[in-house]
């Protein structure tokens, strides 16, 4: 299927045509964004950058430059402070594809002008961003960040299992899906869903991580799960309550499993280890930073969650909360709850929606200006 | 008369539905081409069967066992952690070895 997107340098295509204003560091994270507000660029600022284990540093490098190297991003401004641990340059050496810039401000002397020599860089920037027309590309060149939060007992009957309906659509013209929230109890599903007999094997060895780290509290998984509140409100089974958020992904073979803001390897659905025990906004910045074009987010309670880069569509399958947070919300799924639509149909039309948003439709985080973004650390 | 559902079926082959709303015992169920009668009050968000469900046979979800019948339920019963093996773990490592990609 034909989407009209930027075409980037390198042949990926963005759905949106973003300039980032970038902090290296926390420090330097208040001029960031005062440059972004001034030239209304999109800001991705965080708390960490210096002072950190190696291995953190490595996911803070790691992420920050998947969001700098965005498809939805035309061009970077970097900014940095002068001594921290990630340098601007280092930052700014590995932004690949677009224009980039940066600068510290120990070296511009100061907030006052630093912000006016970013807000120089940022003009630059943003004139030629928009000098970028979409162009005809292919659905098969986008990856959509599958994820769920805030559920409700309507997540696992309609919100997730339509979403799992629109992922199904979009892997079969070719597209590339990212699954989160993966987790022990189906494993027998999961394995059966696995490409291969490798990938079987490397998410059993994931799954594994998961039954040990519950193993050493003395309990077994399956005492523990459902929680006394799921059981209240219907849940028997762990293998019930793991089915419901593995519905989003659908029914394809899963391609293997990647780290926190790693890119797929190639099309068809993956999963990601960014797990459920962290905040929606750590889940959603790691799918971003894994380069998805879109995110898929199926709430129950209703959330305002959004990415600087990525519009973020949310679904809910409660009627209760697409009236009360229809701010926040863009697809309604209670339909199949009605009988008003079966889950094909909702499916497809959510389906739909994703295409209108790939082809420039804003989603309301974007229209509301939610740009939430946070860092992992291992 | 069309009567309106009141209970989800998420896969053909399920043999239970997810309740929408409080439905009383003696009250029609309507999930997809189903109706029955329920024979318990099914609370909102709980199962009920949609078949007589033998001993040690798998309750289908999903178009999956969720969980193993351990004493007999009948179409129209409320499904739950009364009638229903919620310790699953071993199951599940049994289930994953014979799992093949």
């Amino acid at each position: 299927m034909k989407i009209r997107g930027y075409v980037r340098n390198d042949g990926k295509v963005g759905i949106r045509n973003h300039v980032a204003v970038i902090s290296t560091v926390h420090c330097s994270s208040a001029v960031a964004e005062k440059i972004a507000d001034s030239v209304n660029a999109v800001p991705i600022t965080h708390f960490y950058g210096c002072g950190q284990a190696p291995a953190d540093q490595a996911m803070t490098r790691r992420i920050l430059l998947g969001m700098a190297n965005h498809p939805n991003v035309a061009a970077v401004l970097v900014v940095g402070l002068g001594c921290e641990q990630l340098s601007a340059e280092e930052l700014g050496t590995n932004v690949k594809a677009k224009p980039v810039r940066w600068f510290n401000i120990q070296d511009a002397g100061g907030t006052s002008q630093s912000v006016q020599k970013g807000v120089e860089l940022a003009l630059e920037l943003i004139q030629y961003a928009s000098g970028i027309r979409r162009q005809e590309a292919e659905l098969g060149d986008l990856t959509v960040g599958l994820i769920c939060g805030g559920s409700d007992a309507n997540s696992g009957l309609a919100a997730n299992p339509v979403l799992g309906v629109a992922t199904d659509l979009w892997v079969a013209e070719g597209g590339s899906a990212l699954q989160c929230e993966i987790g022990p109890g189906i494993d027998h599903i999961i394995g059966r869903r696995a490409a291969n007999e490798a990938v079987r094997r490397q998410l059993y060895d994931f799954l594994d991580k998961g039954w040990e780290k519950t193993k050493r509290s003395g309990l077994s998984l399956g005492e523990l799960n459902p929680t006394p509140g799921n059981i209240e409100g219907g849940l028997t089974t762990l293998i019930e309550k793991q089915i419901g958020g593995l519905m989003k992904g659908g029914t394809s073979p899963v391609q293997g499993l990647i780290d926190r803001g790693e890119s797929p390897h190639g099309k068809g659905l993956w999963f990601t280890e960014a797990s459920s025990g962290t905040t929606d906004v750590f889940r959603v910045s790691d799918l971003s930073a894994a380069g998805a074009q879109i995110i898929a987010f199926t709430t129950g309670r209703g959330s305002p969650v959004g990415s600087p880069v990525s519009p973020v569509v949310k679904i809910t399958g409660t009627r209760n909360t697409f009236c009360t947070m229809r701010d926040n919300i863009d697809f309604n799924a209670n339909g199949v709850l009605t009988g008003e639509e079966t889950l094909e149909q909702s499916g497809r039309r959510l389906h739909e929606e994703m295409i209108a948003v790939a082809n420039g439709k804003l989603t309301r985080n974007e229209i509301l200006g939610h740009r939430e973004f946070a860092l992992a650390r291992r | 008369m069309i009567q309106r559902q009141n209970a989800m079926l998420l896969n053909p082959a399920d043999n239970v539905a997810t309740a929408l709303e409080e439905i009383s015992s003696g009250a029609d169920v309507v999930a997809g081409p189903y109706t029955l009668v329920a024979m318990d009050t099914i609370p909102l968000g709980h199962k009920v069967a949609l078949a007589d469900i033998p001993v040690g046979k798998g309750v289908i979800k999903y178009g999956e066992i969720i969980g193993l019948c351990k004493t007999f339920i009948a179409k129209g019963q409320h499904v739950h952690r009364h009638n229903v093996e919620h310790r699953v773990d071993e199951m599940i490592f049994k289930l994953r070895e014979e799992a093949r990609p």
